[in-house]
């Protein structure tokens, strides 16, 4: 397991994190939801080990993440970011290729879980196209097999997924495609970790969901508990409404435009 | 063009990556000799090759060549040859190496400081190199002493941008970049400074420095040349793998195992050792560095198994035919190396520039 024990990071005098404990456990789906500059991806980027926290630590099955090698770090964790630009005129299934590069295989091997990445994420129509010519959508979705190929022939118990947005840019089927994905890798024992802006996601995939509210944990557990009208109203600063069905265990979030809207009606005045 | 010749006949990558580097040290050996027997004094292939059989004791056949013909193949042409082919490769493969790491395909060599600290440093002892004393009593001959100077000022040049630019994380590779061109202006605002100061032999003598030259080959200079301009470029080949995840941006590139502040310092330690080095033997050679892995690109496709060693051949290849020009073209006079270089880059830089607009795939 990841886990994140008394994470605290600031920047000069700017407190992003505070007191974080975390723990990504094999087999299990966590989302962390959150309004934008609550530390969501801060906290992605010490769990994976490319920031070192002001204070405490980050253990990978109970080892401190600095200390590991980074390319055995590599052959057990992979992470996928909102938007990756690639820099050069790479095809797509190059770009999916790299995902293989910490592993010690043949290329015809590694050819082979190209291929099968690629077809689970629905890009492999894409394989020959060049990456900077797909849509934002097709990109996150190669994105998303290049992170699978990193961990694929390693679907253990002990490697973890971190995804930051990973549906950014997708329309509502490649949504559940993705999420669809991360849910079957984490029923087979890989550790899955996602921020996610679409409460409906968090809460029809992840087991555990965790709200961050200003740098600091509000709020832990599984959706039906902590995705209610007053805690997530006071997490997202925002009315929002949820909605129980009751055949259906997730619930379902609405947000409503607000009938009066200072900020709005201070620009009216200027 | 890439598609035709990679995706239509899929072959392995390890053949296909053997067929281009095959083809491509093919033609280098043809322009070797091609360069070795154009001249003043023609010496025909098999000529070449009983030069050398003698020079290295395996044959006894003085009666095949003529003395001058020796002398001219041995000292002259051999040498000068094999610099540019030192020099070309370490120019191609220092460029991809930095277009790589920088994830920048405007980047080339000279980037990271080490041609404007070579150049000023170059100025200073080409101008007053004569009137400072403990300087000309270490009795070096002139050209060597130009060349020490050049090759410090290269060094401490990229070692002042690394400072400020390479070191920490996050965004250091624009404040890398921004550090060098700025660093280059200062190093032209003080070599405008010295050639205020100079007298009209001296701003002669260092504008054809500055146009490079491969005119001073030696054997000498060679058996420098090896340890610090072949071996750095040597070096370069093993971070092809690297070089790859760093397309993708710096942290993805370590989330995929790649240590990257490391490799980052060994690049661009390993960049300014060679070019430096060859700046110093032959002055600044503009062009070869940025142009060769585009041009690979274009034909090979961006990954760095590719580009990496082809780019160390075709940079040899590029300047080796490009000194064959230089010095044929006013025969028995020479154009300065580096106007060669420029002028046929530059406009083929343009063509695949404009290409590359059409198709989107700078």
């Amino acid at each position: 397991m990841i886990q994140a024990k008394n994470i605290h990071f600031s920047i000069g005098k700017k407190t992003i994190l505070q007191n974080v404990n975390l723990t990504i456990k094999p087999g299990s789906f966590t989302a962390v939801v959150g309004s934008n500059g609550a530390g969501k991806s801060t906290l992605l980027r010490i769990m994976s080990g490319e920031l070192t926290p002001t204070m405490g630590n980050v253990f990978v099955n109970g080892t401190p993440v600095q200390t590991i090698k980074t390319l055995e770090l590599a052959k057990i964790r992979a992470v996928m970011n909102q938007k990756v630009l690639v820099s050069l005129p790479f095809r797509a299934n190059e770009v999916v290729m790299l995902g293989r590069q910490p592993h010690q295989m043949t290329h015809h091997d590694n050819l082979k879980i190209v291929d099968k990445v690629m077809k689970l994420t629905d890009t492999f129509h894409l394989r020959n196209r060049v990456y900077q010519t797909l849509s934002g959508g097709e990109q996150q979705r190669v994105q998303m097999a290049r992170v699978l190929a990193q961990l694929f022939d390693s679907v253990s118990l002990n490697t973890f997924l971190l995804l930051d947005e990973p549906t950014s840019s997708l329309d509502v089927s490649c949504q559940h495609l993705i999420f669809q994905i991360a849910k079957d890798l984490a029923k087979s024992g890989m550790g899955v970790f996602a921020i996610v802006h679409d409460l409906n996601l968090a809460s029809q995939y992840a087991d555990e969901v965790v709200l961050l509210k200003q740098g600091k944990i509000y709020d832990r557990g599984i959706p039906n508990e902590v995705f209610t009208e007053e805690i997530l109203t006071e997490v997202f600063d925002y009315p929002i409404q949820v909605i129980s069905l009751l055949d259906e265990q997730k619930p379902i979030i609405l947000s409503r435009a607000t009938e009066f809207n200072k900020s709005l009606n201070h620009v009216n005045s200027i | 063009m890439r598609s035709i010749f990679i995706h239509s006949f899929l072959l392995s990558k390890e053949l296909r990556k053997t067929v281009y580097l095959g083809s491509l040290s093919v033609l280098l050996i043809i322009a070797i000799i091609l360069s070795l027997s154009t001249g003043v004094f023609s010496i025909s292939a098999s000529e070449i090759w009983s030069i050398i059989l003698y020079k290295l004791n395996v044959i006894d056949g003085t009666q095949l060549f003529s003395k001058q013909q020796e002398v001219i193949l041995w000292n002259i042409r051999l040498p000068r040859v094999l610099l540019a082919v030192l020099i070309g490769g370490a120019l191609g493969v220092s460029g991809a190496s930095l277009q790589g790491l920088f994830r920048n395909p405007l980047v080339e060599p000279g980037l990271i400081g080490v041609s404007g600290g070579a150049a000023l440093f170059a100025a200073i002892a080409i101008i007053f190199g004569g009137s400072i004393s403990f300087l000309s009593s270490l009795a070096l001959p002139g050209s060597y002493f130009v060349s020490i100077c050049a090759f410090a000022g290269a060094l401490l040049a990229s070692i002042i941008v690394f400072y400020i630019g390479g070191t920490g994380s996050g965004s250091s590779v624009s404040i890398l970049i921004l550090a060098g061109v700025a660093i280059n202006a200062l190093c032209m605002a003080l070599i405008g400074l010295c050639i205020y100061y100079a007298n009209d032999e001296s701003i002669r003598q260092f504008t054809f420095w500055s146009l490079g030259d491969l005119g001073g080959a030696s054997w000498e200079r060679i058996g420098l040349s090896i340890p610090l301009i072949l071996l750095p470029s040597l070096a370069l080949l093993r971070f092809q793998r690297a070089l790859n995840a760093f397309a993708l941006g710096e942290n993805e590139a370590y989330h995929l195992g790649i240590k990257v502040k490391t490799i980052r310092i060994w690049i661009i330690a390993l960049v300014a050792l060679a070019v430096g080095s060859a700046v110093a033997v032959a002055g600044s050679i503009g062009f070869i560095g940025l142009v060769v892995p585009h041009m690979l690109r274009a034909i090979l496709g961006p990954d760095h198994s590719f580009i990496l060693p082809g780019s160390l051949l075709f940079g040899a290849l590029l300047l080796l035919l490009a000194d064959l020009l230089a010095r044929t073209i006013v025969a028995p006079s020479e154009i300065p190396i580096g106007v060669i270089t420029a002028l046929l880059g530059a406009p083929f830089f343009l063509g695949l520039l404009i290409q590359a607009k059409r198709k989107n795939t700078l």
